[in-house]
């Protein structure tokens, strides 16, 4: 009989629940004998989420929205949802209960001081699902996503309304004069008829320009095939700027008079830049392919290859660094992102999203993907160890391989059973916002002192445990957020030159988050657009998502109207003293509070302008449950909301800052000969902050240990 | 002393993406290939081959044209989608037969200039389609059901052109028209392809008598530097653009009398 690998893989995030599932594949004949650590009482990570005892509200550590391209997340959750076979009355049966496409993605746009408008773009349903079979084509070529340039194009064509410019006819000398002639003759051709919608016939003139964009594409392939140097590239380059100038003549006659054109203007220009730059920085012929650029800020990178001002101003380029949170130290005054990672990431976003741009979960992310992996996972024999946090990772002496795992014992249950982390809420399996006090030893006090085991600092012990090489573990698999990293790897960062250069190098940033129950629907606070997940505002909440899709889901003995989530970065300043952020700080969780007060009393007006008045935010809005209802008023009715400072080190967004991305170390490689990592903030070929990024990693560190998956069988790894 | 029972890590077979040129202009297909094969993760096939079977969900569909204006737009969207792609198909084939012809020879010498007046024309016919297409769905949102081609309009458009050349020196010449007008407004010709830019301005358009074809009258001056020059012809009554003019001016010994 052939020994079990035993496997222990430590923290249950998103990385480390998809290195379990994919160890415990049927195909591996059970080579693999995997047990999940896990602090606290509840899997997720920075996804993990809540319900609330008395009302079953969900309560997150932030916005949660899947994209269109998570390829490898929504295979995972496909064959999760697939591999359980939830009976035909159960909430959340298939995948496609569990996420619904949403086609609408929002922007904030600042017109001046204090002036705003919001700009709603609809996507349209692009073909396939994610997590298909890709059989047509590769979507990661260059080329196809040049191509797909136009279609960006083109549906946003289709947000834009009406609009009364009238260019005046240019007529030119050259070339890209007669180009403009073109255009101005197509657009005048539309404008002249009579008998089209208004709103229909600059829509015309902008497929025209559409046309126009894809013109550039055709001549940038023939460029391409014909060219063979970095020389050749460069004067292709130059017949685009040709024809980027043709576009702006146009675009600057209608943007002077109509805002929506020049939301039109503002993509092109920078899907111009982006042509622009992968031509100029040679990206197609690169080794690394646009990790070449990753020394540069994305929007440093587009000016330099001919953006407007403008249009690096544009609510959609600052929306892609507030979706990231993508602020050094979390000050919005030092927006960083690398342009590599920012490229790759649009480019994925826009182009290759299948369904629909955005999915949004039909309730709490721990309910929709821990509680089927966490199902599926037991099913397959895995063994989880709730209220095990990881101390220190003990090096052999010859410091070739992890000897022993050092876990301290927050909590035991009583009578020694396995502890049953999940709360059924409406028929769905669900994880609760607070340990499961009755099942624990001494749980009635516990409960008394509301004990948290997540909580910055919590050093509760009941016992200790030494795991050790060969016979606890055969593989260890380091899941855990990178915030922790320093504190429990000392030994790897003082051994590895790497490891020490990824810990100094890497930065994550705190998030804060707020959610408000309503009892008036946000229509009726004078929203006027569709329900919608928008970003761009002004901090301290930057972006807004409206998740009424939860109300049902939840327990209300009298449900809310509307649901809210807001969220953005917290600035380490305004926290820790002296940058020091593995130190549990002071008042960070009032902080949040009152940030959240000062925006619906200041800010929220702009989104939902009934519901507040010269006296500020009507806070008799806000829904309570029945044993909070009229016990306060005022601002002081916020209490009976939810906020959460993550400043927990392992709750840290993990930012992908210019000249960082290269010290990340891929948990494919082998620096200590038992061991690899799994997390969002590995070298995983998406390296960003997100989902994607963390299955992606979880699914490497599978293939480290297993030889599965095959690295080609893992979507977007091999990306430019 | 290492214990001989401790189980190592398997060397991995590389720790990096690739992002090269392969990864940069797509994957083989073989390998794609491979992605949809029935085989599992541990037989090389895709991870979720076997047993992962979908099919309601694969078949899923949305944006129902049927049901909703805003599906016709994004059906007329799709429409012109695939004229997209056929014009980039028709572009790659235009690509490889340049790449053949223009085998080491870099784009610098291939003709710039008939290069953009192909590009001119190309997207006159994707806009003008386009417009078509959209404009069809229009009128079905508007109840007038989709646009018909009137018979009777045809009469009276000009189809064919002849073309009159005055010059000092030799010329080649050609008239590619996109569809037939009612009118024609030649444009002065313009070349980008010397140095510095010129242009030739005596460009005219004589319709001739009812039943004939018409003419465009070019007088090409003396001393006009060689190269390709082009101009747009112009729909007179719209503005839109309904044909090119393309004129090589040769550098040879000058002649006299038209070409």
């Amino acid at each position: 009989m052939v020994k079990k690998k035993k496997v222990a893989i430590i923290g249950g995030g998103c990385a480390s629940v998809a290195a379990a599932l994919e160890l415990t594949r049927a195909q591996h004949n059970g080579e693999f004998e995997v047990t999940l650590y896990q602090t606290g009482w509840r899997l997720g990570g920075k996804g993990a989420s809540g319900r609330d005892a008395e009302t079953g509200r969900i309560e997150e550590h932030g916005l949660h929205l899947w994209m269109g391209f998570y390829e490898n997340a929504f295979r995972m959750m496909r064959e999760c949802y697939a591999e359980l076979d939830r009976p035909a009355d159960h909430p959340m049966r298939t995948w496609q209960d569990a996420f619904v496409p949403d086609n609408f993605v929002g922007v904030t746009e600042q017109l001046g001081t204090n002036q705003w408008t919001n700009w709603a773009a609809y996507f349209p349903p692009a073909a396939g699902l994610p997590g298909d079979p890709l059989s047509d084509r590769n979507p990661f070529s260059v080329r196809g996503y040049l191509t797909r340039c136009v279609l960006l194009v083109r549906t946003l064509v289709l947000s834009v309304q009406d609009n009364r410019a009238e260019p005046v006819p240019g007529a030119g000398e050259s070339l890209p004069a007669a180009v403009s002639a073109l255009v101005n003759s197509l657009l005048h051709s539309v404008r002249t008829d009579k008998k089209a919608f208004a709103a229909r016939t600059l829509k015309y003139g902008q497929l025209a320009v559409g046309a126009i964009i894809l013109e550039a594409i055709k001549t940038l392939q023939m460029a391409i095939d014909v060219v063979t140097s970095r020389k050749e590239e460069k004067k292709a380059a130059s017949l685009l700027d040709q024809l980027a100038l043709v576009v702006k003549h146009q675009f600057d006659l209608l943007i002077a008079s109509d805002p929506e054109v020049r939301r039109i203007w503002e993509i092109v220009d920078v899907v111009l830049a982006i042509i622009r730059g992968v031509l100029r920085d040679g990206l197609l012929f690169a080794s690394n392919g646009f990790e070449a650029i990753d020394h540069y800020d994305w929007r440093e990178w587009l000016e330099r290859n001919g953006a407007s001002k403008a249009s690096l101003n544009s609510g959609f380029i600052r929306g892609s660094y507030d979706l990231l949170f993508a602020f050094e130290d979390g000050n919005i005054e030092k927006p960083s992102l690398a342009a590599g990672q920012a490229l790759r990431g649009a480019l994925r976003m826009f182009f290759t999203y299948r369904g629909a741009l955005f999915w949004k979960m039909q309730a709490g992310m721990g309910d929709i993907v821990f509680t089927p992996a966490y199902e599926v996972l037991k099913k397959r024999g895995v063994k989880f160890e709730f209220f095990h946090k990881l101390e220190n990772v003990v090096l052999s002496e010859d410091k070739s391989h992890v000897a022993a795992l050092d876990m301290r014992i927050q909590a035991k249950t009583k009578k020694g059973v396995d502890y049953d982390p999940l709360v059924d809420v409406k028929g769905l399996g669900c994880w609760p916002s607070r340990p499961l006090y009755d099942q624990l030893a001494n749980g009635a006090a516990l409960k008394k002192q509301d004990w948290n085991p997540e909580a910055f600092g919590d050093d509760r012990a009941v016992g200790s445990k030494t795991l050790k090489v060969t016979e606890d573990f055969d593989y260890v698999v380091l899941g855990i957020g990178l915030g922790a990293v320093p504190e429990v790897c000392s030994e790897l960062i003082a051994a590895d030159t790497d490891w020490r250069q990824m810990t100094d190098k890497v930065k994550s940033v705190a998030t804060q988050a707020f959610q408000v129950w309503l009892n008036k629907p946000v229509e009726d606070l004078g929203w006027d657009l569709p329900p919608i997940n928008i970003s761009g505002y002004v901090e301290p909440f930057d972006t807004w998502a409206d998740m009424r899709q939860l109300i049902h889901r939840e327990d209300w003995e009298t449900p809310p109207q509307a649901i809210a989530y807001f969220c953005s970065v917290l600035p380490d300043a305004e926290v820790f003293e002296d940058g020091d952020t593995s130190t549990p700080p002071q008042g960070a969780h009032k902080l949040v509070r009152d940030n959240a007060i000062q925006f619906l009393d200041r800010d929220v007006g702009y989104f939902w302008p009934k519901a507040v008045s010269s006296e500020g935010f009507d806070w008799s809005l806000l829904h309570a449950s029945a044993s909070e209802e009229g016990a306060t008023e005022g601002p002081d009715r916020f209490e009976s909301q939810f906020w959460t400072a993550n400043i927990v080190p392992t709750d840290r967004y993990i930012l992908s800052l210019p000249d960082t991305l290269q010290y990340r170390i891929s948990p494919l490689a082998n620096h200590f000969d038992n061991l690899t990592i799994a997390g969002d903030w590995t070298d995983c070929g998406h390296q960003a902050g997100c989902v994607e990024a963390a299955v992606m990693s979880g699914l490497l560190a599978a293939s480290a240990l297993s030889g599965y998956p095959r690295l080609e069988h893992i979507i977007g790894y091999d990306h430019p | 002393m290492d214990n001989p029972e401790r189980i190592k890590r398997p060397q991995p077979e590389r720790t990096k993406p690739n992002r090269n040129v392969l990864g940069a202009l797509g994957q083989s297909d073989a390998m794609l290939g491979s992605l949809d094969a029935a085989q599992s993760p541990i037989d090389g096939g895709h991870p979720l081959g076997p047993g992962f079977s979908d099919p309601v969900q694969k078949s899923a569909t949305y944006g129902n044209a049927g049901s909703d204006p805003f599906g016709l737009i994004d059906e007329g969207v799709r429409a012109a989608s695939d004229l997209v792609d056929a014009h980039i198909r028709q572009g790659e084939e235009t690509a490889k037969s340049l790449g053949k012809s223009a085998a080491g020879i870099s784009l610098a010498q291939t003709d710039v200039s008939g290069l953009l007046t192909g590009l001119v024309r190309a997207y006159s016919d994707v806009a003008s389609v386009w417009v078509d297409i959209v404009g069809s769905l229009a009128h079905r949102i508007d109840g007038t059901g989709a646009a018909k081609a009137d018979p009777t309009q045809t009469q009276g458009l000009i189809s064919t052109i002849g073309l009159s050349i005055t010059s000092a020196g030799s010329v080649e010449t050609g008239i590619e028209m996109f569809r037939p007008a009612m009118d024609v407004r030649p444009q002065p010709l313009v070349s980008t392809s010397v140095t510095p830019p010129a242009q030739i301005t005596d460009v005219a358009f004589d319709a001739g008598q009812p039943g004939t074809a018409g003419k465009i009258r070019v007088t090409v001056p003396k001393g006009q530097t060689p190269g390709v020059y082009h101009g747009l012809l112009l729909s007179a009554s719209d503005q839109t653009p309904v044909g090119v003019l393309t004129l090589r001016v040769l550098g040879q010994t000058p002649q006299e009398g038209p070409a």
